[in-house]
């Protein structure tokens, strides 16, 4: 079905794939595991024509798929034969509201009206974006944000679909009603991970990893295990108390406008608490709240019994947003890093713990390795606490748990969102769930 | 770039047809550009103003306003003093601070640029994209030359929104005692963060399939009820500017 033999290197020379030759099956659901930086992305931008694209390099060989070779066809007429979900949803988002989103590949694709409305209703069904059709993307959570690119390509209906990382964000229950998906679905499948998930089980007819010159045999990964020392009594205490946090749907009449309350929340220097939750629940709202970027509309946020500004909140807790490039602006790494005002020596130190290198460019980053940077950069700050939102999606549990331990290690209390259902069983630490608008401890 | 400006709301704007708030806008932006006079450039200003408050609620458009007020600013400060010629107003130790006509230029530029801007947030707070588009599109502009107003119209409010998001994300990285935002930095990574835009925007609606169509079929919009009653509203409220020109 599909079979290729490529080579892609960027516009500053620098090769990704020289001779990549690999085969998927028709109606065959293949699973990629690699580590960042390997060439997924890029991979996946290439198949769908993002790359070379506007970005330029260079590109030579061939894919066929059902023996047209979709690398000499432009970027838009290969959208029935290959589409792709996009790691960084913000990124293809164009539109003003969900339906409109989903709407307009399928005009491109000269469908009537009604025929369009079937399927845009039935893709927002399959993903549960029902209530959403008349939202603005830019007022969904990462997680709707991610279904909404899988409605789109589900909506669209090429022969393959190319999934990069599009597990992440997505709750577990999410991340099995879309394996679901994915089993039932007729066409090829080609998802790529950075670690193998649970919900992969069953879902996939191939596990590879990617080599030199072309994919591999996957070989499992074992989790790490990781020794934390107990949060010291005498540390930091991070608490809120009888938090009411609202956010407004400006865009839609007919949605309910969200609200969460939480009690009690505390957590402790050195100590790691887990915080788990459905897709939209409010823990990245939390987490703004917590770190001073949003503005609670009851309660207290304090600091071993003194109430936090929001200006205060900003040098307690640091916030890892889910969308790394979101916290990236400086042209190096280096510059990055120097921006904290760290000493040369603290940044030696964080670009060895966290495998960076000084020189490399931001922009030309992978997500995996960008959120590794945004971790050097919120150490370096050494803030007394710190949220991890969702920072084990694109990374491989080695990754995660190195940037965990870091933080850990320095005295930091940490909050980690997760959907991995994993991630409690090899990051020991307090449970608390958002469930039906309200924080609980598990 | 998935900004969207729009607010859900039923006051009478919204339930405007978005042909005649196309006309409108246009009319508003036209007018300002004509205004020869001191009530004149007041009424260019306040007018559309007067709108975005009704239309949007308090909140919204004094949010509007907030955003402009420091550019405002600017423009009293430092206009007054690049156009010195003529007769002098202020002056300070023989120093000509300000001219009737420095004045006069400074007044002309806000009104001028706030009537174009209050027009247009009243038409992107009021009306989606989607509907923005179908509008262009019933006055026979090409889909793509539709598609590609519409973005650019909702650019600037995304820039607006990158901008407070790196606002946002450097203030996590501020050091103790330190105040306010490091003002180079932001506008250097907004100015990146745009550029690095264009190739993603472009290429992500290829991968829609934009441009397969050699021509995007028009649906039409239904009439709503008082649609000739929306079109006399749409052009008597910018046209009665003239009164006071």
């Amino acid at each position: 079905m599909l079979d290729a033999d490529l080579s892609f290197s960027y516009g500053d020379g620098r090769s990704v794939f020289n001779g990549f030759r690999f085969a998927v099956g028709e109606g065959e659901k293949l699973l990629v595991v690699a580590p960042p930086g390997s060439g997924k992305t890029t991979l996946a931008k290439i198949l769908t024509g993002a790359l070379p694209g506007y970005s330029g390099g260079e590109l030579k060989g061939h894919a066929y798929a059902s023996g047209i070779d979709v690398l000499s066809m432009p970027a838009a007429m290969r959208m029935e034969i290959i589409g792709r979900v996009s790691q960084n949803t913000d990124e293809m988002l164009l539109f003003s509201s969900v339906r409109e989103e989903i709407d307009f590949p399928l005009m491109n694709l000269g469908l009537e009206r009604e025929e369009r409305r079937r399927r845009i209703d039935r893709a927002l069904e399959l993903f549960g974006l029902e209530r959403y059709s008349s939202v603005s993307t830019s007022e969904l959570s990462g997680g709707e944000k991610r279904r909404l690119m899988l409605a789109i390509i589900f909506a669209v209906d090429p022969r393959i679909c190319i999934l990069d990382e599009s597990f992440d964000e997505l709750s577990p229950s999410w991340r099995r009603r879309l394996a679901g998906i994915i089993r039932e679905h007729e066409g090829t499948v080609i998802a790529f991970a950075s670690h193998e998930l649970a919900e992969h089980a069953g879902a996939f007819d191939r596990m590879v990893g990617i080599g030199d010159d072309g994919f591999v045999p996957y070989s499992p990964q074992s989790l790490p295990e990781v020794h934390l020392r107990p949060a010291r009594a005498d540390g930091p205490c991070l608490a809120a108390e009888d938090l009411i946090i609202e956010r407004i749907h400006r865009s839609s009449g007919d949605l309910r406008d969200f609200s969460l309350s939480v009690p009690h929340l505390e957590a402790r220097g050195g100590e790691c608490c887990i915080l788990l939750g459905e897709n939209g629940s409010g823990k990245s709202t939390l987490s703004r709240v917590l770190c001073g970027l949003l503005q609670e509309k009851g309660g207290m946020v304090s600091l071993d019994g003194r109430s936090l500004s929001s200006k205060d909140r900003r040098r307690t807790v640091a916030y890892l947003m889910q969308n790394p490039y979101e916290e990236l602006f400086l042209p190096t790494v280096e510059d990055e890093m120097r921006s904290t005002g760290a000493s040369a020596e603290a940044i030696r130190e964080a670009l060895s713990i966290f495998h960076l290198d000084a020189g490399e460019y931001v922009q030309e980053m992978s997500y995996g390795r960008a959120k590794l940077l945004q971790a050097a950069i919120f150490h370096l700050l050494r803030r007394p606490f710190a949220i991890f939102d969702e920072m084990d999606s694109a990374l491989p549990y080695d990754d995660f748990i190195l940037a965990a331990s870091a933080y850990l290690g320095s005295g930091a209390g940490l909050i980690v969102i997760t959907h991995d259902e994993r991630i409690p069983s090899i990051l020991p630490g307090r449970l608390m769930r958002i469930e039906g608008g309200r924080l609980h401890e598990c | 770039m998935n900004a969207s400006s729009y607010i859900h709301g039923d006051s009478f704007y919204h339930r405007f047809d978005v042909r005649p708030k196309l006309i409108s806008t246009l009319l508003f932006a036209a007018i300002a550009f004509a205004m020869r006079s001191w009530a004149g450039l007041a009424a260019a200003f306040l007018l559309p103003l007067a709108l975005l408050f009704v239309a949007v609620g308090t909140r919204e458009a004094w949010r509007c306003l907030l955003r402009l007020l420091p550019l405002f600013a600017i423009l009293v400060l430092f206009t007054p003093l690049q156009e010195r010629g003529g007769t002098p107003l202020f002056e300070a130790g023989g120093f000509v601070i300000a001219t009737e006509e420095g004045i006069w230029t400074v007044a002309r530029i806000i009104s001028r640029l706030g009537a174009l801007s209050w027009a247009l947030m009243l038409l992107l707070l009021t009306a989606r994209n989607e509907e923005i588009i179908r509008g262009l599109r019933a006055f026979h502009m090409p889909y793509n030359a539709a598609l590609a107003a519409s973005m650019v119209l909702r650019f600037i409010p995304h820039l607006g929104l990158l901008f407070s998001e790196i606002r946002d994300s450097m203030s996590l990285r501020l050091d103790e005692g330190r105040r306010g935002y490091p003002m180079l930095p932001s506008i250097t990574a907004l100015t990146v963060a745009a550029i690095r835009m264009i190739p993603e925007t472009a290429a992500a609606l290829e991968e829609r399939g934009f441009g397969r169509m050699a021509k995007m079929p028009n649906e039409p919009i239904p009439r709503p009820r008082g649609y000739s009653l929306q079109w006399l509203l749409g052009a008597i409220i910018p046209l009665s500017l003239l009164i006071v020109r």
